[in-house]
């Protein structure tokens, strides 16, 4: 196939996602600090409206990838094999991925500013404003991904080539110690994460995953219905 | 001297720090838990009683929460108005004229770098009315240990953010039970459940601050 032949295999592209790109959505960091969809408070939309525009300029977002083309689903679509490792990606993931034929190894942070001003915030008696510069961080983080996502799609696309969703381990009962997997099929310190003996990624507002690339893949919509954890604050918000 | 009393613990459910805070916004001006603490302890009300208001103001905004008409932020700042009181009540506590309900021993467990939602959890517990001894991130077992050999009647909690961490809970309890069966062991954090709890033999396992408040108050009470 020519279109696959054309991949940068095994190469890494390096993305800065942009600041200006990361909207965020003052409605998710409402129910991310825990309030009920539609619920709203001046005084505490102020505050979060405030917290958005201030934290730009303490992040250093960083992102990339690495694309692997010997991607396989075990039959039992319990395994995956990429990067020549095998992956206990489970069902869930796996059956996402099989009509996939190379796949992207993803990294994305948004560096330690956010995490840092919170703690400050937090030690200095300022609990409430702490809290929601972790969930604004939470989600500039996700925006991030998102715009890496969508670079991913952009580039395959001129080559005639779909992608799925993205999947982290952790996610769908693929166990987070995988991460330690993950990680070695990219360069030590790449984006400046690193990641702990228990398999913590530490900036913490980090992400990691893997994206399906192929011609008869589709990607869709933030899929809540595939993933089973109840509590998740963006199944509170999709559904 | 019971307008003073009855203020304080309105500032206190309400979250009204001191004089300058602007939230809530019908309260601006007026002075706040800070102000109406000190005026207290000036009149010569008894501590007992400042404390008592507070943690009638506290109790308010926790039943508010239980019935969703307030959520973790407004918890989160009751705890700060009342942390304001604390500060003028600490020589109290010194002297031993005033009591907290006890110790609560709480960190983040080993391999484990996730601090907030420990944090968070903290401040309610102290805020309401319990001596919190924090032992950071990354804790170890042994670090849990000592600290109960130190505060032998403290009630200990663990956080953990990922499910790697979370296994490291039931080591530190089996140990903490071995050495100290009757000290009891609190758990949460995202990837927490009820029947892990369970599993890890934990004595309880709390989703949120105001439950952790409540698991706590109920083995005082
Ligand atoms: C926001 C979020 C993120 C954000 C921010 C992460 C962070 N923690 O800062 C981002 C997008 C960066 C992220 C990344 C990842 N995430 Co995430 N994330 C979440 C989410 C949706 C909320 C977590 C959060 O920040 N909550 C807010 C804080 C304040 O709450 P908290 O720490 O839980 O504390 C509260 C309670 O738990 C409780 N509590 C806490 N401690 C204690 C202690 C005691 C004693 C008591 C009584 C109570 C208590 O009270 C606190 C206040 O309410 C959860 C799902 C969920 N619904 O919880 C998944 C979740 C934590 N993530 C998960 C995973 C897998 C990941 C990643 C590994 C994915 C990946 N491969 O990239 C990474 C790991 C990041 C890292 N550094 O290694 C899993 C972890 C489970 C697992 N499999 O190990 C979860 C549980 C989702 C799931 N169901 O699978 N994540």
């Amino acid at each position: 196939m020519t279109e696959t032949s054309a991949l940068p295999v095994e190469e890494l592209v390096s993305i800065q996602p942009l600041l200006e790109k990361l909207v965020i959505d003052p409605a998710i960091i409402r129910v991310g600090i825990g309030y009920p969809l539609n619920h709203s408070d001046r005084h505490i939309d102020d505050m979060i409206d405030k917290i958005i525009s201030e934290s730009r300029r303490r992040m250093e977002p960083a992102s990339g990838y690495k694309i692997f083309n010997d991607l396989l689903a075990e039959p039992d679509y319990k395994t995956l094999h990429f990067g020549g490792l095998d992956f206990r990606t489970e069902k869930i993931i796996t059956v996402q991925m099989k009509k996939a034929v190379a796949v992207a190894v993803f990294l994305c942070t948004i560096g330690p500013g956010m995490e840092n001003w919170s703690r400050q915030l937090i030690d200095n008696g300022d609990y409430l404003k702490g809290y929601i510069v972790d969930a604004v961080a939470s989600e500039a983080v996700e925006q991030a991904v998102e715009q890496t996502h969508n670079y991913l799609e952009a580039q395959m696309r001129e080559l005639g080539l779909g992608i799925t969703n993205r999947y982290s381990p952790g996610y769908c009962n693929w166990p987070v110690a995988e991460q330690h997997l993950l990680f070695s099929l990219l360069p030590p310190g790449y984006c400046g994460i690193r990641l702990t003996e228990t398999a913590l990624m530490i900036p913490i507002k980090s992400v990691s995953g893997i994206i399906g690339i192929g011609p008869d893949v589709k990607r869709r919509g933030y899929a809540c219905n595939l993933c089973d954890d109840k509590q998740c604050i963006y199944r509170k918000i999709k559904t | 001297m019971d307008e003073i009393i009855v203020k304080l613990a309105i500032c206190i459910e309400r979250g009204k720090t001191n004089k300058t805070s602007p939230y809530p916004p019908d309260l601006r001006e007026q002075d706040g838990a800070d102000e109406l603490a000190k005026q207290a302890i000036e009149a010569g009300i008894d501590a007992n009683r400042i404390l008592g208001a507070c943690m009638q103001g506290m109790q308010s905004i926790g039943e508010k929460f239980a019935k969703n008409e307030a959520f973790v932020p407004e918890l989160l700042m009751s705890a700060k108005a009342m942390n304001a009181v604390m500060v003028h009540l600490k020589p109290f506590f010194q002297s031993g004229s005033v009591q907290r309900k006890g110790k609560f021993i709480i960190g983040t467990v080993a391999g484990d770098l996730h601090d907030i939602g420990k944090k968070l959890v903290s401040m309610v517990v102290e805020g309401n009315g319990w001596e919190v001894i924090d032992l950071g991130v990354d804790v170890s077992t042994d670090k849990y240990l000592a600290a109960i050999a130190q505060h032998p009647n403290a009630i200990v909690g663990m956080s953990a953010l990922l499910t790697t961490t979370m296994v490291n809970m039931e080591k530190s309890i089996q140990a903490i039970k071995a050495k100290y069966p009757a000290t009891k062991v609190l758990v949460g954090g995202a990837p927490l459940t009820q029947d892990f709890a369970n599993k890890i033999h934990a004595d309880g396992y709390a989703p949120d601050p105001q439950a952790a408040v409540k698991l706590l108050n109920s083995y005082v009470a």
